[in-house]
């Protein structure tokens, strides 16, 4: 795999809620999405699986967002949690998270924006390797100042 | 999204059609009631004609026994119901289902608990139309005063373990799918079933809420994204038996 080829897509019927504070479910135009709240830091989680063909270059995770104002800015957090033979299933042990921040929302509600949050190879990706199974977390960071939910369509993984 | 209905507005979804007119039937939702005082109808199909035929899921918060979900067969005028041992919380996302595999057993779950059965013998007749948010006899009633989300019905009794998987959260396409005959997500204003194309009639225009939280199916995609959607993309809707659209496999 070479860098900047993508390694995971994942759509918001995909989405595995945590119990408390998830994003919620919505649809736009017939388009599947999240919503993220304005006031309570919601987030959605995804399983994946780590291809063999990753070459340790490290990942970006692109976000494709949108929403219905026109002003304001979005912070979005990202996590990666490495399950592989390490995590015990009964608790979770995301690492810290990677943050875009301040991202000025698109001028026309509806248009599409593509958020890029990087991790580095090692301790920001949990450590995770080829081959292994991982979860990622998305969440709003609510200190951002966009006066509506942010909505998620897709999240792309490839190698940096 | 969920679908969110004012009862002081009487706002409620109607259709014309029914999945099932007869025994065997489950039905299944989300509800969140921001009312423990009212008797709700969650999820109805009656005769259009009378008052006195019908088969409905209800929240009944007017029983004085609780606040239990109510497994309503009415017939001739004279109702029989199986009634949960336990209750709902307001401004919660619960889930009720009912069951009546016969006209001597109906089964009422909240949140796949506090189950109860009546045997008392009742088989409604002359189903011919549905309503989510109010009972759909002649004259409507019992609306709902709250949200309600992934409604659901089979052709078939579901087990207590079939239960327990809605309520963790499954989307309904995932249990029983054979069986599965009328399924509507609810999400936004999207008021058509996707699996018998029933469509509704919104009744004084109901609005929209946050959506409870559903497991949909999902298989990792690796690599080229579009040869893996096209493939969940056709499982995704084999299990729902809707034809599959031209060009599907065009990758």
């Amino acid at each position: 795999m070479a860098s900047g080829d993508t390694l995971q897509v994942f759509n918001p019927d995909q989405n595995e809620p945590p119990l408390t504070d998830f994003a919620t479910r919505d649809s736009r135009n017939n388009r599947p999405c999240l919503d993220f709240d304005v006031t309570t830091s919601e987030s959605a989680i995804f399983t994946g699986f780590m291809p063999r063909i990753y070459a340790g270059s490290g990942i970006t995770v692109n976000l494709e967002v949108a929403t219905t104002v026109t002003t304001g800015d979005m912070d979005w957090d990202v996590s990666i949690e490495r399950v592989g033979t390490v995590q015990n299933l009964d608790s979770d042990g995301f690492a810290a998270v990677q943050s875009t921040d301040g991202t000025t929302v698109p001028g026309v509600s509806g248009d599409a924006a593509i958020i890029a949050v990087t991790f580095t190879d090692g301790s920001q990706m949990d450590s995770l390797a080829a081959g292994e199974m991982f979860r990622i977390k998305v969440a709003r960071d609510t200190a951002d100042t966009a006066a509506a939910d942010l909505e998620l369509y897709q999240v792309e993984i490839k190698e940096t | 999204m969920a679908r969110f209905f004012d009862d002081a507005s009487v706002q409620y979804l109607l259709s014309t059609l029914t999945p099932l007119t007869g025994f065997e039937i489950s039905m299944a939702c989300w509800f969140k009631t921001d009312d423990l005082t009212l008797e709700q109808d969650l999820m109805s199909i009656a005769d259009s004609a009378t008052n006195n035929e019908e088969f409905a899921l209800v929240f009944d918060g007017e029983s004085g026994s609780g606040e239990p979900i109510v497994t309503l067969a009415r017939a001739g005028g004279v109702s029989t119901s199986a009634s949960t041992s336990t209750s709902a919380s307001v401004d919660t996302w619960h889930h009720a289902c009912g069951t009546w595999e016969s006209a001597t057993s109906r089964w009422a779950y909240l949140d796949a608990g506090g189950a109860d059965e009546s045997t008392t013998s009742n088989t409604p007749t002359s189903i011919d139309r549905m309503a989510i948010g109010a009972r759909a006899r002649s004259s409507d009633s019992k609306h709902m005063s709250g949200a309600i989300a992934e409604a659901a019905m089979w052709n078939t009794t579901l087990t207590p373990t079939e239960v327990t998987m809605l309520a963790l959260g499954l989307a309904p396409y995932l249990v029983r799918p054979a069986n599965l005959v009328f399924y509507m997500p609810m999400v936004r204003d999207n008021d058509v079933d996707i699996i018998g194309g029933i469509s509704f009639t919104p009744q004084a225009s109901p609005t929209i809420s946050d959506h409870p939280r559903i497991f949909h199916k999902y298989s990792p995609q690796l690599g080229p994204a579009p040869a893996a959607a096209a493939v969940d993309r056709y499982i995704e809707l084999m299990q729902v038996r809707q034809p599959v659209p031209a060009g599907i496999f065009d990758i």
